[in-house]
């Protein structure tokens, strides 16, 4: 079998898993598809170096956030967010519970977008690709509790975003 | 024992808690308004970021395998050269009747060489593990050292410092304890012992004092001025 069949027989099942993780870099779907090829293309040429991992998976996404975060650095690439920061956790759960069972991905979407780089990614890696903590531990070469308590504030900053909107949409 | 309501649902929510510590845990939640809120806010949260999944469009899966394909041929091509010179070599050869030698070879990199320009790129060292190998220097110019990881080039044990410039650009300091191949297309600047090489876009220079070393770095002006500033001759 050829290398190139090799190589994509081992990293082409993480595909769907690079693509969503690039989403998350990227404000448009062009720039994500282009960080997808270009992580794969790098990936290539360390596979052809001799450079094998045991799992292509957490390899890929390491690849994928060091040129996410250096195109991010470079081009200051943001979409534009208009959901305010929220302080406060709002008052009444049942009315916001019922805001978010109506939201659409674009909110989602924002909001997510209106999250710390860090708290972004850390969600992406956990909750929208599904590493373990103890993953995206060694995928972000930060401490298992610093993930965690970055993924756990992000979840709550991500919910009460989405359900501000949700409400302020509403009649 | 604290009662850290925050700290316990994101342990709670990563599902990491032995069987024994988890139903503790949600006994408590019934009764701890705080920590139930924890929960629910970020359990919320969490749905919400998993209902962002999406399957890879069919067309960038397409992109993906020819993009790798053509860079496959290329590398193929790239290697296939030195046969045909080869090839080509044994004919003048034949016909001048044994006068001059060709040149023949292989224009692929050291292994070592090819690893270490890899790594750059990637980021990624093989068998990679943190170090406390102290920085040779700390800080240099607008050099700042950001860390070491112990790790293997094609089977050389290496121990890798990354610095970082102002611009933010990183060079790559990787110490071994024996001397690395010299780079396919290295020069020697004037008056010194080390040697410069550019490899697949990015400038690589090695020395051998204080001790071996190989420096990666996004040009060859950076190469130079971080040797200097790291002491390597």
């Amino acid at each position: 079998m050829a290398t190139d069949d090799e190589f994509l027989q081992a990293t082409l099942p993480a595909l769907d898993l690079v693509h969503n993780l690039a989403r998350r870099f990227a404000p448009g779907q062009a720039d994500a598809e282009d960080l997808v090829q270009d992580t794969y293309l790098r990936a290539w040429q360390a596979w052809t170096a001799g450079n094998r991992p045991r799992r292509a998976a957490p390899w890929l996404a390491t690849i994928c956030l060091n040129l996410g975060r250096d195109r991010w650095r470079r081009a200051a690439l943001r979409p534009e967010v208009t959901v305010e920061p929220v302080t406060e956790p709002a008052a009444d759960v049942d009315v916001e519970a019922a805001a978010i069972g109506r939201v659409q991905r674009a909110q989602i979407e924002r909001a997510l977008w209106a999250l710390s780089e860090e708290q972004r990614i850390a969600i992406a890696l956990m909750d929208i690709v599904g590493f373990t903590a103890a993953e995206v531990a060694g995928i972000t070469g930060s401490p298992r509790g610093t993930v965690l308590a970055r993924v756990h504030r992000g979840r709550k900053a991500l919910a009460r975003l989405v359900a501000k909107e949700a409400m302020r949409r509403e009649p | 024992m604290n009662h850290e309501p925050e700290v316990a649902a994101a342990v709670y929510l990563a599902g990491i808690l032995g069987a024994t510590e988890r139903e503790r845990f949600e006994e408590h939640l019934l009764a701890c308004e705080e920590c139930w809120g924890e929960v629910r806010t970020a359990h919320r949260g969490r749905a919400l970021a998993e209902s962002l999944r999406e399957v890879a469009p069919q067309p960038l899966r397409e992109r993906v395998r020819a993009s790798v394909a053509a860079a496959s041929r290329s590398e193929r091509r790239r290697r296939r050269r030195p046969l045909v010179a080869v090839a080509v070599a044994a004919t003048v050869l034949a016909v001048v009747a044994g006068g001059l030698l060709a040149r023949q070879g292989d224009d692929g990199q050291p292994a070592v060489i090819a690893a270490a320009v890899a790594s750059y790129r990637t980021g990624h060292l093989d068998g990679s593990a943190a170090t406390p190998a102290p920085p040779p220097v700390r800080q240099a110019g607008d050099l700042v050292w950001r860390g070491a990881r112990r790790g293997r080039l094609a089977g050389l044990p290496v121990v890798a410092h990354e610095y970082r410039d102002a611009a933010g650009r990183q060079v790559t300091l990787l110490r071994a304890d024996r001397s690395f191949p010299e780079a396919v297309g290295a020069n020697h600047p004037p008056g010194t012992a080390i040697w410069v090489a550019e490899v697949d876009g990015v400038a690589v220079l090695c020395a051998d004092r204080p001790s071996p070393s190989l420096l990666v770095a996004p040009d060859r002006t950076e190469a130079l001025t971080a040797a200097s500033r790291l002491g390597l001759h």
